[in-house]
């Protein structure tokens, strides 16, 4: 068998190059800014570190505020951005999924889940060390969405405190 | 010189053995990410289970899972934290029953506690539902007979390609890839898994086992080939460094192999003076002993020019001593607290082959494995430096009579290739590719790496036997190596504890 070196080299750097190109389907519509915010998130995650504190033009809110909010019957869209499988595993009553790795894909399925601009949207996930909900409020931000609460402590804050969840799939 | 100083750059590309090792460990990479990328099949199915734990196990378990979670369910209680103490007293009350379902249950919903809790929570889950039937699923078995058939062609090929004998490996393969399986399955009881000892002890065990009893039956004896697994697993496991991580942990490595190898090296070729060894065998003694093993010992060979049988004694010196080391220090490192990172630099600069090194830093925890690795290949990288100094200074000595005149070129002759494709690797992870590829390819190639120094281990078992040492002659050049050898260890200690304890420089970030 015989390979000449620049053979080899080509095939490496046409791999390579292919790898490189294989860019995860990010949606466009994002913008950089949002993308930058996204990747930031990830990292952190990938770090094991905490979550920033806050995200500039998304209100936080505790477990207590989304208890009375739901006790309240105020009109809200719950959002669970876990994996389907850890959503079924636990959740929070009347959440609905939308899943982190998928709206980075197709920024559509926002407004699949039937998302309006001006409905009241808390995001959650499981907690401070977790990236999803912090990156979906920057998309949803991104997409235009006028009042996006991000609940930080997610799902852990919410059993701790003792209130009721749900199982099973929606 | 060595003979691969004669080979076209282009021939060595594919004649030897590092950079097959460089081709593997890529075909392996590539193959996961296009898998990946164009979600050819599922890479879950390669993930092979080999947890378990007996009913006995569990409910052994059970008095040191309550009493932690004791503590948690009161500092709930104290922070008002209701929903949390219903589930950790719940998971409580289970373990007292005992019924091993209902434990389970309990256990996840613990899990969905964050912080210290799911940690616990995530155990008893895990080891709840690890029932033994559940290692000797179709799906469970099929994974790794697909793992195994697929190294099996892609290293019987390298071998065709480097001209080995590559039936004879076909044949053998089989068996090494078998007890390869062995070792990974008993190291997945609860037992094992819980004192720390893993898949690398019982790997080396399985081998030594039957290399020093029944000796290792001739048809397996092509398919041990420890340098080659291990390389190719080196070179997987730079995708899972991130390249800052070579660089700082790479940077103190150089300076600590400077510091181990100069005095080292002088420290051993003394102690050879005083015990009356030869010149020739004292300069392949101390090379061993403070640069890397196997390596260096032979370049140091070629660039002396020196005797064969003396170079085979050292080899085989090097092996024999490796085995006891890489058990004892990490057990050192554990019993007295050493930090992980400050563990893992002391084993990369005392333990003389990559394959010591990546089993003892296993012991220890990935970190450890990690920067022992870096440590290493920055020593290994200056195997071409030393071949060079030593060849000047050894023809210098003898009055430069014969032979070919020491050129620079050595030190790339001898720079290990192989670390070429572990920077290659973690390039590409760091800088290249995108995230998701990297987080949601990890735990795979973490996987593959894992049965290739598993293969590698196993190897290093059945090539070792402890009756060669008693055999070999003399006793003094033994003996000048192991005080060198304990010097190195202590040394190496310092330095380590100096520069990867965070007391002159920050410790690197490795995880």
């Amino acid at each position: 068998m015989k390979f000449s070196l620049s053979t080899i080299l080509a095939a490496a750097a046409a791999a390579t190059m292919f790898l490189a190109s294989a860019a995860s389907a990010a949606d466009p519509k994002y913008t950089p800014e949002t993308m930058k915010a996204v990747d930031e998130c990830k990292l952190l995650k990938r770090d094991k570190k905490e979550m920033p504190a806050a995200i500039e033009g998304v209100k936080n809110v505790t477990p207590e505020d989304v208890k009375k909010m739901l006790d309240a019957k105020q009109k809200l869209v719950l959002l669970d951005n876990r994996p389907v499988e850890e959503y079924e595993k636990e959740h929070l009553p009347g959440a609905i999924r939308l899943n982190s790795d998928d709206l980075l894909e197709n920024s559509k399925l926002a407004a699949d889940a039937g998302l309006k601009v001006d409905d009241v949207i808390v995001v959650y996930c499981n907690g401070e060390l977790c990236w999803r909900s912090p990156a979906v409020a920057s998309m949803l931000k991104c997409l235009g969405y006028k009042n996006i609460n991000w609940f930080r402590s997610g799902l852990p804050g919410w059993i701790k405190k003792g209130y009721e969840t749900a199982e099973g799939k929606k | 010189m060595g003979k691969d100083s004669k080979q076209s750059f282009g021939s060595s590309l594919v004649k030897t053995e590092d950079w097959m090792a460089v081709w593997l460990g890529f075909v392996v990479i590539i193959a996961i990410l296009v898998a990946y990328q164009f979600k050819l099949f599922d890479l879950n199915q390669l993930n092979s289970n080999f947890k378990w734990t007996t009913d006995s196990q569990v409910s052994s378990r059970a008095a040191k899972w309550k009493a932690s979670i004791e503590p948690l369910a009161k500092e709930a209680e104290a922070k008002g934290e209701q929903g949390a103490v219903v589930r950790l007293t719940a998971l409580r009350e289970a373990l007292d029953k005992g019924d091993r379902e209902q434990i389970r249950k309990a256990a996840g919903k613990v899990t969905n506690l964050g912080g210290i809790p799911a940690e616990i929570g995530k155990e008893v889950e895990d080891r709840s539902k690890a029932s033994l039937d559940k290692v000797f699923t179709v799906k469970n078995i099929s994974a790794a007979v697909k793992i195994g058939v697929a190294f099996l062609l892609l290293s019987a090929a390298g071998m065709a390609v480097l001209g080995r004998p590559v039936v004879p490996y076909v044949i053998g393969f089989p068996f090494v890839f078998a007890l390869a399986w062995l070792a990974r399955f008993l190291a997945g009881n609860a037992f094992p898994t819980d004192y720390g000892i893993e898949y690398v002890i019982f790997a080396l065990f399985v081998g030594l086992a039957i290399s020093n009893t029944v000796g290792t039956p001739r048809f397996i004896k092509n398919a041990v080939q420890t340098e080659y697994y291990i390389k190719t697993g080196l070179v997987i496991l730079g995708a899972g460094l991130l390249f800052f991580e070579i660089v700082q942990a790479g940077a103190l490595g150089i300076i600590q192999a400077l510091l181990v190898i100069s005095v080292i090296w002088y420290a051993c070729f003394w102690i050879c003076r005083k015990l009356k060894v030869d010149d020739e065998f004292a300069v392949m003694l101390s090379s061993a002993v403070s640069i890397c093993g196997v390596s260096a010992a032979i370049a140091t060979c070629g660039a002396i020019d020196g005797d064969k049988k003396k170079l085979s004694y050292t080899t085989s010196l090097v092996l024999l001593c490796a085995v006891p080391m890489m058990i004892l220090m990490p057990w050192a490192v554990k019993a007295f607290g050493v930090p992980d990172l400050v563990g893992g630099a002391w084993l990369g600069g005392t333990l003389d082959t990559s394959g010591s090194v990546v089993a003892a830093g296993a012991l220890i925890s990935e970190a450890a494995m990690k920067t022992g690795v870096i440590v290493k290949f920055s020593q290994n990288a200056l195997i071409g430096v030393a071949a060079f100094v030593l060849s000047i200074w050894w023809t210098f000595r003898a009055g430069a009579a014969a032979g070919e005149r020491p050129t620079a070129r050595v030190i790339w002759d001898r720079f290990p290739k192989f670390v070429i494709g572990f920077i290659v690797a973690s390039v590409l992870f760091s800088f290249v590719l995108n995230l998701d590829m990297v987080s949601d390819t990890k735990a795979r190639l973490a996987e593959l790496r894992t049965w290739w120094f598993a293969l590698a281990f196993v190897s290093i078992g059945l090539e070792t036997r402890f009756m060669d040492m008693i055999e070999m002659e003399g006793g003094r050049p033994a003996a000048a190596f192991i005080l060198a050898q304990g010097l190195n260890v202590v040394w190496t200690l310092i330095l380590a504890y100096c520069l990867f304890g965070g007391i002159f420089f920050a410790a690197p970030n490795i995880q």
